[in-house]
């Protein structure tokens, strides 16, 4: 009796820390996963709040912030931009005033190109300056990419999804780089050659001119829907092929585990078993913080330029009310190129997110 | 309307009696017309108080001075002074001043803007 006792009074010297639960960090640590978070800025950070690998993400509190910030940045924008649109409006006005009351048809043609030239020097240095924040979310995406993609298919990989994690780690890469650097040199370029298309047409009026115009448009809708939906098949195909000999290959090492080994066969397959969950959750967690790390990146440069794209349209619309054709269509025209930069930076922004979305839907055991 | 009334009166009388005097001299006739076509403008001056006014406006609102509406003004006013001119030569009978008058005044009228143009190309260079 005194010496259960006694065994009972020690026992409490002899409690240790789990080192089960460092082992959770050393794994992330080994797959990269903070990296994850630490290449966001604190602005980014601040949206999308503190990743948790035990699964308690505050993934609902980062949606909401998120939404904020959006409305925040919208409103900002409204305010800023808003100046702009009556700017061209009251211009496109006192040029077909102007137009009407001039006697002669010539001059009241050569008071519209006025009023064109007018318009585009108003709108230049605004578009240069939305078309480098469109480059620097291309390059700021292309590195947040280079952080997040091997650390979640990392650890989709530790999760028991070897041969599908790889392959679908190796298409994503490829498809990435390529499909970036065709937007940097062949979309945005294109981009530049339908804005100085648009400026000449409304200057010196000429079908030839409408006809490239319509082909530029055409080309850069065309791209980039056919790079996004090119890079959709690719992936899910991937993933699909590769899928399967994984899911065999985890049952037939559970199985070889239980049988060959008597009596812990059973009790290491299940530890196993774990494992891959554990590695599972890591990997869900990581994906998760990185979807809403995208949003929160992608969330200025959309906020810009859809706002100035609906400004300029609602600025066109209200110039197509008077009689300067040219003035309402060049405005239009700059619309339409705020657009096709936002397509831009959406392509970009859906692909990272369907690569990481494929990372998370990596089969689980 | 009280100035359109005047302004359409002393047109019509001015035209009677060019018609009457033309025949017998056609010089007073063309006299006739000039000081009748400064006397309309003239009588029209107040309402350009009124463009003033939304130049002013624009201006403001687009927080950029005359650089940008001076020369859509100057083209304004070229086309007025243009196309009386033209006018009042080919009343004259002389058509051959009149379209020498209208291709000057459309040649000015470009020139004005040339310095926008310019601009603009210059920024289409850059673009491509």
């Amino acid at each position: 009796m005194k010496k259960l006792l006694f065994v009972i009074l020690l026992s409490p010297l002899f409690v240790t820390v789990c080192y089960a639960d460092n082992l959770v960090n050393q794994a992330a640590e080994m797959a990269g996963i903070y990296e994850v978070e630490s290449t966001l800025t604190e602005d980014e950070k601040e949206i999308s709040g503190a990743l948790a690998l035990d699964g308690s993400y505050d993934g609902e509190g980062a949606l909401r912030r998120l939404w904020r910030k959006l409305c925040l940045t919208v409103e900002e924008q409204l305010k800023e931009n808003l100046t702009s649109a009556v700017q061209l409006s009251a211009v496109g006005l006192f040029c077909s005033l102007l137009g009407a009351v001039s006697p002669d048809r010539k001059m009241a043609s050569v008071i519209e190109m006025g009023g064109c030239c007018i318009i585009t020097l108003l709108l230049a240095g605004n578009m240069e300056s939305l078309a480098s924040q469109a480059m620097e979310t291309l390059t700021r995406l292309s590195d947040y990419s280079r952080a997040a993609i091997p650390a979640i298919y990392t650890a989709a990989a530790f999760s028991g999804a070897v041969t599908s994690a790889s392959a679908q780690y190796a298409a994503v890469c490829l498809a990435m780089d390529v499909i970036m650097s065709a937007q940097q040199r062949f979309v945005l370029p294109l981009i530049y050659a339908f804005l100085a298309a648009a400026v000449s047409r409304s200057i010196f009026a000429n079908p030839v001119l409408n006809a490239v115009l319509q082909f530029f448009k055409w080309s850069i809708t065309t791209v980039l829907t056919a790079i996004t939906l090119c890079f959709s098949a690719y992936i899910s195909i991937t993933g699909l092929v590769a899928g399967s000999a994984d899911a065999v290959a985890v049952k037939a090492a559970r199985t070889a585990i239980s049988g060959v080994l008597p009596v812990v066969g059973g009790i290491l397959s299940d530890s196993a078993s774990t494992l891959l969950s554990a590695a599972s959750v890591i990997k869900n967690a990581a994906g998760a913080f990185s979807l809403v790390a995208v949003c929160a990146l992608c969330l200025g440069p959309f906020a810009a330029l859809g706002v100035r794209m609906l400004l300029f349209k609602m600025a066109a619309a209200m110039t197509d009310m008077l009689p300067t054709a040219r003035i309402s269509q060049l405005i239009g025209d700059f619309a339409a190129v705020f657009a096709m930069l936002l397509g831009m930076v959406g392509s970009c922004g859906i692909m990272l997110f369907l690569s990481i979305m494929a990372g998370i839907k990596v089969m689980t055991v | 309307m009280e100035v359109i009334a005047k302004t359409v009166a002393a047109a019509l009388a001015a035209t009677v009696l060019g018609l009457l005097i033309k025949q017998k001299n056609p010089e007073l006739a063309m006299l006739l017309s000039l000081s009748t076509v400064l006397l309309i403008l003239l009588s029209t001056l107040p309402f350009l108080n009124d463009f003033r006014e939304l130049l002013a406006t624009v201006n403001q609102i687009s927080g950029r001075q005359e650089i940008y509406a001076g020369p859509l003004m100057k083209c304004f006013a070229l086309s007025l002074l243009t196309k009386i001119s033209a006018e009042l030569c080919t009343e004259a009978s002389n058509r051959a001043a009149a379209a020498a008058v209208e291709m000057a005044g459309t040649l000015c009228a470009v020139s004005m803007i040339i310095p926008l143009m310019t601009s603009i190309l210059k920024l289409i260079g850059d673009l491509v």
